[in-house]
């Protein structure tokens, strides 16, 4: 299960490494393109904005959290005892897997409202956006999965307690 | 219960639940989801929480955040910016406290091809505290200087700071860049002096470099910044030029960096696959606390919250010296243990209207903003660029130790604020020039 979470965690960054790389050489050509030859590359703002934004911001999230954790405040953890330093990583960590199963869920429907009507953006050429919809649902879930297993880990005293101490920042 | 109330508590749970370690993304996005829920029903918080993520997150203006980064990773990973430090110990080295001032020579060159105060921070301690070191520096000294020189990385442009904050107070990104700059190099210049005077009281913290360079050494070592110049050139050049926006600056420097680290041969899969893969994370964790802060501005515009501190602080008559006082204040509290993006996006659904309805000037608040959340970085307990720099150095100095090394750039950041807040002019003179 857990492998399953991290080699789709890795896949998914995978795509957004994809929309990192797009976002780079379509606002260039963009710019060359109106610089050199004044005609600037078709459809950029709607690909930037909805396609590789979209990507860049939701789908390295599960990766994100495994390699560095979300970041959050160290004021009064590391003077607690460890019994409770654990309860409440635990507690912080299926918090977090609730709010992002949230944002996953509460995309959805959204989702699939745009899917069935085919939204699209656009003036001069016009973008499918209802794809993108699904990039939340997509992104937030998986990290919502890897929060779980987290925490799960932490439970079961297979994480390591300092070493969460140090995650973040 | 009336908004106000419910805006009030919402702010208070948002505090506890940072003191207890949940991720700021979450208590700012969660309270934001539960408060909007008791204030308007389940079904008005639900229909937001479907629809900022994604609306917030798809915007043309944000991306220059991932491309900046990748910017910035790529010169680090490929050390395209080190040349600039060499040179610029040949120019300096003999001056006392020389090594130090050439260090935050290279901070200020590194902060203009990154947006981030951790990373200018970082890449100024992996290639000057081991020279501080070799050259007899104190390890507490030579570390204060890494971290304060780290902080002019947000306020030089590019600055992933500055285009937060022209996202959420809606004023233009190119003018905060560019009213950054004088304040930065003058960050350079106060901090250069502070060294100096340090060392000129106690020159036994920081030995004399001896022997001479010849002028050819040194004009060759200025040859060998070429691919910073490049870089810097290309991307500002075009920028206050016009020939492209600040959104598409950040992607004209991204593919700059990575065909400049390809010419000097520095462009392996590893360097490109660590610079790919700490931007994606980096990007992704500054969107997911965004999100948050998004879904917590609409909260607490819901409930007339900022309308009520606004009220409070127009009844208390404060004239604008005393409210920059007690921003001032506020922020460097806050400072003390919120990171600079959770300080930011948290604060500003407040402050923003509050300086709206007193017609102050946003850009110029942009960029004291940016200096109180830079002080931030190195005022205790927890001052991230300290930390950065403690585990760069290991065992050769404590936290403590680089804090007090620290102090004497608080000294002149104070000072520099104050100025800034006397003189305006120091702000809003250049971005008077674009329009």
């Amino acid at each position: 299960m857990l492998r399953a979470i991290r080699l789709l965690a890795r896949a998914f960054a995978l795509g957004g490494a994809l929309g990192l790389a797009a976002m780079m050489l379509h606002v260039n050509a963009d710019v060359l393109g109106k610089a050199l030859f004044g005609t600037p590359a078709p459809a950029t703002l709607e690909m930037v904005s909805y396609y590789y934004m979209a990507a860049v911001a939701m789908l390295p999230l599960a990766a994100m959290e495994r390699k560095s954790g979300l970041v959050h405040v160290d004021l009064l953890y590391q003077h607690l005892p460890g019994g409770v330093r654990r309860g409440l990583l635990v507690a912080t960590l299926a918090l977090s897997a609730l709010y992002c199963a949230g944002i996953s869920w509460a995309a959805w429907e959204p989702a699939v409202k745009a899917w069935r009507v085919g939204a699209y953006t656009g003036t001069t050429v016009t973008v499918a956006t209802w794809p993108t919809r699904f990039l939340p649902v997509l992104g937030f879930a998986l990290i919502a999965l890897m929060l779980l297993a987290q925490a799960a880990a932490v439970m079961l005293g297979r994480a390591d307690l300092q070493a969460e101490v140090g995650r973040g920042e | 219960m009336d908004g106000v109330a419910i805006g009030l508590i919402g702010l208070g749970a948002t505090v506890v639940l940072l003191a207890l370690r949940l991720p700021i993304g979450v208590a700012l996005g969660g309270v934001a989801f539960l408060g909007i829920w008791a204030f308007a029903g389940p079904r008005a918080a639900w229909g937001m929480l479907s629809q900022v993520p994604y609306e917030f997150t798809a915007h043309w203006t944000l991306s220059s955040i991932p491309m900046f980064l990748l910017m910035g990773y790529v010169s680090y990973h490929a050390r395209i910016t080190e040349s600039l430090f060499s040179a610029a110990q040949l120019w300096l080295g003999r001056l006392p406290g020389g090594l130090g001032i050439a260090t935050v020579a290279g901070a200020a060159g590194f902060s203009a091809v990154t947006g981030s105060s951790l990373a200018a921070a970082a890449a100024m301690g992996r290639i000057a505290v081991p020279e501080m070191a070799r050259n007899g520096y104190r390890p507490g000294f030579a570390a204060g200087i890494v971290a304060a020189a780290g902080t002019i990385g947000s306020m030089i442009p590019p600055s992933i700071i500055m285009i937060l904050y022209g996202i959420f107070a809606e004023v233009s990104i190119g003018k905060l860049f560019i009213a950054g700059i004088f304040p930065g190099l003058l960050t350079a210049l106060i901090y250069s002096l502070a060294i100096l005077i340090r060392v000129l009281t106690r020159p036994e913290i920081a030995p004399r470099t001896t022997g001479t360079v010849p002028m050819s050494a040194k004009l060759r070592a200025l040859g060998d910044a070429w691919p910073f110049l490049l870089l810097v050139l290309g991307v500002f050049g075009g920028l206050f030029s016009g020939a492209f926006t600040p959104t598409e600056a950040g992607a004209v420097g991204a593919l700059l960096s990575i065909v400049i680290a390809a010419a000097k041969g520095a462009l392996t899969r590893k360097v490109l696959g660590d610079a790919v893969t700490e931007t994606l994370h980096g990007a992704a964790s500054i969107f997911f606390i965004a999100v948050g802060a998004a879904l917590l501005t609409r909260f607490l515009a819901f409930t007339g919250v900022p309308t009520f501190f606004s009220d409070m602080i127009v009844a208390a008559e404060l004239d604008q010296l005393q409210l920059m006082l007690a921003i001032a204040l506020l922020y460097i509290f806050l400072g003390m243990f919120l990171d600079p993006m959770g300080c930011l996006l948290l604060t500003l659904p407040i402050l923003l209207p509050i300086l709206e309805a007193r017609d102050a000037d946003l850009i110029w608040f942009g960029i004291l903003l940016v200096k109180f959340l830079e002080i931030g970085l190195i005022t205790p307990p927890v001052g991230l660029n300290v930390y950065v720099i403690k585990e760069i150095m290991g065992d050769q100095t404590t936290v403590g130790r680089i804090f007090q090394g620290v102090s004497w750039f608080i000294v002149a950041d104070i000072l520099l604020v104050t100025a800034m807040i006397v003189l305006p002019g120091i702000v809003t003179y250049l971005p008077r020039f674009i329009e």
